[in-house]
């Protein structure tokens, strides 16, 4: 019979098990000691002996061993619960003078760090950072936490931790492989900070930086670099950095991201299951945008159309395209319709070519504007290609519709990428516009299709822990797999620490059977005063929030409001970014309209003082109607 | 096209009118309401047990006492009846009576806060069990639970609640300190001692058909750990395992609760390999104390040499999976009588109807231990205050095939033979044959027909029992 169905030790952080995804009590620390010490040597017997050092240490009780003997067989019912006093040694079995656990190489986290990062140093660099990055996302803390200090868990402690900055540093070193300098700098700077003395960690960031076309940023971390080595060790750096250097003076082609075929075909062949904030389901679309953005890099230009009913994760897909541009140093201009203003001429345009094209939209004949429009782009993407994206197309204003058809039809041979996205079933207001661009052949559509039953298991483990069958069957079944219902209910559920077993099916049924926007205007009531009055300041500010204006209209300490929108974003209502914005409009209407009337009137009075006092101001919020 | 008059009329009105009535729903509690019809339907209006299949006119799934409200109000006005649910493990005496109900499920009222300097506890109307026990447990308190962690805290503590502290510490409706509730006109009212005491004392145990109870505060317990386990037997050793037991429970103290089962254990997976697909006699046990007092008050019955022994100290926690109860959605079939004692005569006539060679096909059939507190009036005053008899039997079964009057058929002739020692009330949680007047005593009874008269006089609420007059 097999006894450790589902069984797995954590101690990478305090010492914990858990079974099918609950949590197995160990006991006090005493008994949970047994156990480290036998994971500590993983698949060597341990003599008793030593087993009774790790839990005494060098003053043992006088019966130790019959001490030892009812930690073991406490240790052994929680780890097997299921099997009778008899059949109890199949995690902790016994061999001649000592124990042994046996338990597969998956089943303690350490182990399978270990694994990982072996595994990782001969994949792709694609699939070496979804490994790489998974494998890190194993640690809750510093490794054996509960046993820091003891001398027999010092050595083990030793090598966990550099084995984790070695993973850390390979981590990075890959993604700078892939092109993703800009990206990388900031966790590098983080890493230099955790530990100066590694010279690996300052080499890497002064790639980093040179590929950035920081050149002097660059420069000037191998001068810090060299400082802290002098000053802590008394060294000059080693021969790495010192070439290094010569490398970045000389501006060597050495330095250059690697753009061989090779490294590109990799990233676009091996798609990255998850990127790093758990988009899931999404492999083929991410390689439609991947090879869009490469292509562009080439001057190749496009026109993408991701189209789906809402919640179905078509902006989520718009900022990867931001992201991958970033990564690929392209510069990118957004805009997002709404449906308040629909009724203003230009306003997509405006947001995303900003006072720049002030003049053009001045001029009287509408073809004059188009022309004019069509030329500023193409005077932009002569110095470096261009991405334009724009959301909820659906919403925009004619006008700003008419051109992005009027441009799209003149790509050919400009590097530019224009990525839209359009939600279904909802009223179009041009219809005919976005029906041809829907149609042209030069256009792409992505449909994005709703998540699998896999992919709700991967999001119900990410939120609240390994789920029963039953439970992940009624969430995918509760929100159709699309994937803005999911993460809000998964967050409802979280919030109220709901455990994933087949006793709380029906609160999944309950919670997940609201509509979306009911589902988040309820828990914002269950959350403090001060995050719902913050979210609806952002409500009533639309896209001119930021943490400034949003200070201003709620009338709160600005570090409260800056809590309140950590509170907001980690609740995936508040995108994580600037400006502000909700997850989705439909989470925004509904924010809006649940807000009590007289707080309603009085955010409004604001507001308009506001605009008054700010409308002076060029290119701001003012010339809204 | 149009559709002729005469056509129309031919409409049977018995399936069109509860569904139009219910379309005032629509709509409400965050858009949480499943009309016939609806994809959802199906499966929100199916109980934990599902031998019950009924088809309330609504499934509505409110998440706080202003939907509850409007909920009870709309209902009212439409003119169909509210049926509180949690997850429905006693739904049984609820057939045959939802058709022009609302089944109103709870199971969105999540809320929950353990006060660790009070020791009190507040839920929502769809917590379980099994959160208060994990919650609770961290802080190193514990709760008056049900054996099975998958049940619903409120509805089982309106029905009394009878926990593995029980004989200590007395039935959890004791302990109620708090209740909310959503009234029959849709207000919302706080019951304590000093407010709406008449609520606060029907829901010590008044088991349901006042309101819809939305939140419970109660008082927990300081116990971390217990010695705790089970002892298993062949049943071939039913009789002289259940005689012992019977006379060492006599003499057991009131920190000990036992359960004896005749365990006739199905062959499935979920269930521990030693058990499955076996015939025995379980005797189950949670202890307040240490492990060399838990050790001592055993060794009665470990000289009785059982095949399974799996007591040990262990956190209060782990007692929630002590019975193996199935989690999952199930059909089952549930009676009970609460007998005077268990003299030799009662275990051999027992053994006889439910052991080997009885024929009978009963999952288990159960004895509890009860006495101690549960005999003695409650300090605090409630509906129910103590369960009038020494042990309660219950008999479980699974339809096997067999259908479910045979399985009826089994248990009742497995209760009727401990008719000589049967007690004339009976605990309703766990008897769903019973008549609602054998759940309290008279002047109990009589009082909570006065509190529902008074509160919900139209008769708005589905009570959880068949009352004479409901």
């Amino acid at each position: 019979m097999d006894g450790d169905q589902g069984l797995q030790l954590h101690v990478l952080g305090e010492l914990t098990a858990t079974r099918d995804g609950a949590v197995v009590d160990l006991g006090g620390r005493r008994q949970r000691a047994v156990l480290a010490g036998l994971v500590l040597l993983r698949d060597q017997v341990v003599p008793a002996d030593r087993l009774v050092h790790c839990v005494w240490g060098d003053r043992p009780p006088a019966d130790a061993s019959g001490a030892l003997q009812a930690y073991l067989s406490h240790l052994r019912r929680r780890l097997q619960p299921d099997a009778t006093a008899r059949h109890r040694d199949g995690v902790i079995a016994r061999a001649g003078p000592g124990y042994v656990l046996r338990l597969p190489p998956d089943a303690v986290d350490a182990w399978a760090f270990e694994t990982a990062v072996e595994s990782a140093a001969g994949q792709a660099p694609g699939e070496a950072v979804c490994t790489l990055d998974t494998a890190l996302r194993m640690w809750r803390g510093p490794a054996y936490a509960d046993y820091a200090g003891e001398a027999w868990a010092e050595a083990e402690i030793a090598r966990l931790t550099e084995l984790r900055e070695v993973a850390r540093e390979s981590l990075l070193r890959t993604r700078l492989e892939l092109g993703e300098a800009q990206l990388v700098i900031g966790d590098l700077e983080a890493l230099v900070k955790d530990d100066p003395l590694r010279e690996e960690r300052w080499r890497l960031l002064t790639v980093a930086l040179y590929r950035a076309h920081r050149q002097a940023a660059a420069l000037e971390a191998l001068r810090r670099a060299r400082t802290v080595l002098a000053d802590e060790l008394g060294v000059d750096p080693g021969p790495a950095l010192r070439s290094l250097e010569a490398e970045v003076l000389a501006q060597s082609p050495h330095l250059d991201a690697p753009t061989s075929s090779a490294a590109r075909d990799a990233t676009r062949l091996v798609p990255r299951p998850r990127t790093p904030d758990g988009l899931v389901d999404r492999e083929r679309e991410l390689a439609v945008l991947r090879t869009a953005i490469d292509e562009l890099g080439d001057g190749v230009s496009g026109c993408l159309l991701i189209e789906g009913p809402a919640g179905i994760g078509k902006t989520r897909l718009l900022e990867e395209v931001r992201r991958l541009a970033a990564g690929a140093d392209v510069p990118v201009r957004s805009a997002r319709s709404s449906a308040l203003e629909h009724d203003f001429d230009f306003g997509v345009v405006r947001q995303l070519f900003g006072a720049e094209v002030d003049d053009v939209l001045r001029r009287e004949e509408r073809f004059a504007v188009l022309r004019g429009l069509c030329e500023v782009t193409t005077n932009l993407a002569e110095t470096a290609p261009l991405v334009l994206c724009v959301d909820d197309i659906q919403w925009s204003d004619e006008p700003s519709l008419q051109f992005l058809a009027y441009l799209v039809k003149r790509l050919d041979g400009l590097p530019v990428l224009v990525v839209l996205a359009m939600r279904t079933g909802e009223p179009h207001h041009a219809d005919n516009l976005l029906t041809w661009l829907a149609g042209d052949e030069s256009v792409s559509v992505l449909r994005p299709a709703p998540l699998s039953e896999e992919a709700t298991a991967l999001l119900v483990t990410d939120r609240l822990g390994r789920g029963a069958d039953t439970f992940v069957a009624a969430c995918h079944r509760m929100t159709s797999g699309n994937p803005l219902l999911l993460r809000q209910l998964l967050r409802a559920l979280a919030d109220e620490g709901v455990p994933p077993d087949t006793a709380h099916v029906d609160t999944v049924r309950a919670v997940g059977s609201r509509a979306v926007t009911s589902l988040v205007t309820l828990r914002l009531r269950r959350m403090p005063a001060t995050v719902a009055t913050v979210a609806h300041a952002v409500a009533v500010l639309g896209p001119d929030a930021d943490l400034m204006s949003v200070t201003d209209l709620a009338q709160r300490p600005e570090e409260d409001v800056a809590a309140a929108i950590d509170v907001l974003t980690r609740s995936e209502i508040l995108l994580d970014r600037q400006p502000l914005d909700f997850v989705n409009p439909l989470v925004r209407d509904a924010i809006h309209a649940d807000i009590p009337a007289g707080e309603r009137a009085l955010l409004h009075q604001r507001m308009s003082r506001r605009l008054k006092s700010s409308s002076s101001l060029p290119g701001h919020a003012g010339a809204r109607p | 096209m149009l559709v002729p008059d005469r056509e129309v009329v031919t409409v049977p009105e018995s399936t069109s009118l509860p569904t139009a009535d219910a379309e005032a729903l629509r709509g409400l509690a965050g858009g949480a309401v499943h009309l016939p019809g609806d994809p959802l339907y199906d499966e929100a209006r199916m109980p934990w047990n599902l031998q019950v299949d009924e088809r309330p006119a609504a499934v509505a799934y409110p998440a706080d006492p202003q939907e509850v409200s409007r909920i009870v109000r709309a209902a009212a006005a439409s003119g169909l009846r509210v049926a509180p649910q949690g997850t429905g493990h006693g739904a049984p005496p609820l057939a045959g009576r939802l058709g022009d109900a609302v089944l109103l499920r709870t199971s969105a009222m999540t809320g929950l806060q353990v006060d660790v300097a009070s020791r009190t506890a507040r839920v929502g109307a769809g917590v379980l069990w099994g959160d208060v026990i994990t919650r609770a447990g961290r802080v190193g308190l514990a709760a008056r639970h049900t054996s099975s962690p998958g049940v619903g805290v409120v509805g089982s503590s309106l029905g009394g609640g009878v926990s593995w502290y029980a004989r200590q510490h007395g039935l959890q409706c004791s302990a109620i300190t708090a209740a909310e509730l959503v009234l029959a006109d849709g207000t919302c009212v706080r019951a304590t001692e000093t407010e709406n005491s008449d609520l606060l004392w029907a829901a010590r145990g008044g088991s349901g058909g006042f309101g819809v109870v939305t939140s419970l505060e109660f008082d927990l317990l300081p116990i971390r750990t217990v010695h705790a386990g089970m002892l298993g037997w062949d049943w071939r050793h039913a009789r002289s395992v259940l005689t012992a037991w019977g006379e060492w429970a006599a003499d057991a103290p009131e920190a000990v609760t036992s359960v004896a089962r005749i365990f006739q254990v199905p062959d499935v997976d979920a269930l521990p390999a030693q058990l499955r697909g076996r015939q025995l006699v379980l005797l189950d046990a949670v202890m307040e104390g240490d492990e060399e007092t838990g050790a001592r008050t055993l060794a009665p019955l470990r000289a009785l040499r059982p095949e399974i022994d799996t007591f040990a100290q262990v956190p209060a926690t782990d007692i929630a999976h002590l019975q193996l109860d199935p989690q999952e959605p199930t059909a089952v079939h549930a009676n009970s009588v609460l007998v005077h004692g268990l003299p030799a005569d009662a275990v051999d006539a027992l053994v006889a109807s439910a052991g080997p060679g009885s024929g009978s096909e009963l999952l288990f059939v159960e004895l509890r231990h009860l006495g101690g507190a549960l005999a003695r009036p409650a300090p605090r005053s409630g509906a129910m205050d103590h369960l009038d008899g020494s042990f309660l039997v219950l008999g479980v079964g699974l339809d096997v095939g067999t259908g479910w009057s045979a399985v009826r058929e089994d248990a009742t002739r497995v209760l009727d033979s401990l008719a000589p020692w049967t007690s004339s009330a009976a605990y309703l949680s766990m008897a769903y044959e019973a008549a609602a007047r054998r759940g309290w005593s008279a002047a109990s009874y009589d009082r909570l027909l006065r509190i529902r008269r008074s509160v919900d006089p139209n008769g708005l609420f589905v009570a959880p029992q068949r009352a004479a007059d409901d």
